[in-house]
């Protein structure tokens, strides 16, 4: 089981405290493909791509307009 | 942090519609990085339009607001960065730099990216007589910590895009340019957009500026249009670098002077 995250230290926290999930590329429970654009994120008027760091069925915990912030856990990629 | 490329591929792509403009970036970062093309900065005008995020296009009167605008003369267009509504039009000067993730921003560092091209910018209107600084302008549309400002007023919006992964992606970080928009049309022109949008958002008039006003200047639009892309072209060869050695993303408000 693999995590997708948010990379640690993306943006400084201490001017813009969190950011928010706009888009999954995929439905909870799609198998996906390592390298595949999974989730997308907004903060400090960036959009940042997350890919798939590994291939697996795909399990969503941080839903669209989830606040996030470095480190926080988007969800799970199962092999 | 350093985090500039030696030189910059220079793209002029004059005048194009909004939609095949916002296109090209993701056509070149696309290039740039399957290493097909080196870092880009690319110049880029386009007609008039309203360009909004993911987060315009999820309201529940986005299509009404849409239909709306385009009655108006104002056709609204995606773009793939952050923020929010920002009309632009023939008097915008749009900056874009595209870099590999894998070979030049040191990641993470989305405040080294709006560093960098503030930097730049603010060296070029520097060039022309104008010294910013750059900030928050909490009362003016599509806002964040990245503006160029003159006299407080927004001057230039900053944004990003990061697409990819860090072996295989690219970064384009994009600046919307006053040249010589008018700030009355175009607050008028976003406001009524989120109004139409049925969103509870205001935006003072006297937030915002041009550089043709900034100036106090008489020359022609065209003149000036093209001062500021040559002042920009002209930094940009110069690989970005400013005499400013001592200038951190991170310190805002900072005022660029003119003179060494």
């Amino acid at each position: 089981m693999t995590n997708i995250v948010v990379p640690d230290g993306l943006w400084d926290t201490v001017t813009t405290p969190e950011g928010v999930v706009i888009n999954w590329f995929f439905d909870d429970g799609a198998s996906v493909e390592k390298g595949a654009p999974l989730v997308e994120i907004m903060v400090a008027k960036t959009q940042f791509q997350i890919e798939a760091p590994t291939a697996g069925r795909l399990t969503i915990s941080a839903p669209i307009d989830t606040p996030v912030t470095p480190g926080s856990v988007l969800g799970v990629l199962q092999a | 942090v350093s985090c500039r490329p030696e030189t910059w591929t220079i793209l002029d792509d004059g005048v194009l519609d909004a939609p095949t403009a916002i296109a090209r970036d993701d056509a070149i970062g696309t290039e740039v990085a399957a290493s097909l093309r080196g870092t880009t900065a690319r110049l880029w005008g386009s007609s008039r339009a309203l360009i909004v995020t993911q987060l315009e296009r999820r309201f529940t009167a986005f299509q009404a607001a849409v239909e709306r605008m385009e009655a108006q003369g104002w056709p609204v267009h995606i773009r793939p960065t952050g923020g929010g509504a920002f009309a632009i039009d023939s008097g915008t000067l749009n900056l874009s730099l595209i870099t590999p993730r894998k070979s030049h921003f040191p990641e993470p560092c989305i405040e080294a990216a709006y560093g960098e091209i503030c930097e730049i910018i603010a060296v070029a209107l520097a060039h022309l007589g104008l010294r910013v600084s750059i900030g928050p302008a909490p009362r003016a549309f599509c806002d964040g910590r990245f503006n160029i400002l003159f006299d407080g007023k927004k001057l230039a919006g900053t944004a990003q895009r990061w697409r990819g992964s860090h072996d295989g992606g690219y970064i384009l970080v994009h600046a919307g340019i006053y040249v010589t928009t008018e700030p009355t049309i175009a607050n008028d022109a976003v406001s009524e957009f989120y109004e139409a949008a049925q969103q509870a958002k205001s935006f003072d008039l006297d937030a915002l500026t041009n550089v043709a006003e900034a100036l106090g200047t008489t020359r022609s639009a065209l003149d000036l249009m093209n001062a500021a892309r040559d002042s920009l072209v002209s930094v940009l060869q110069n690989g970005g670098r400013s005499w400013h050695h001592d200038w951190h993303p991170t310190s805002h408000e900072r005022i660029h002077s003119p003179h060494p």
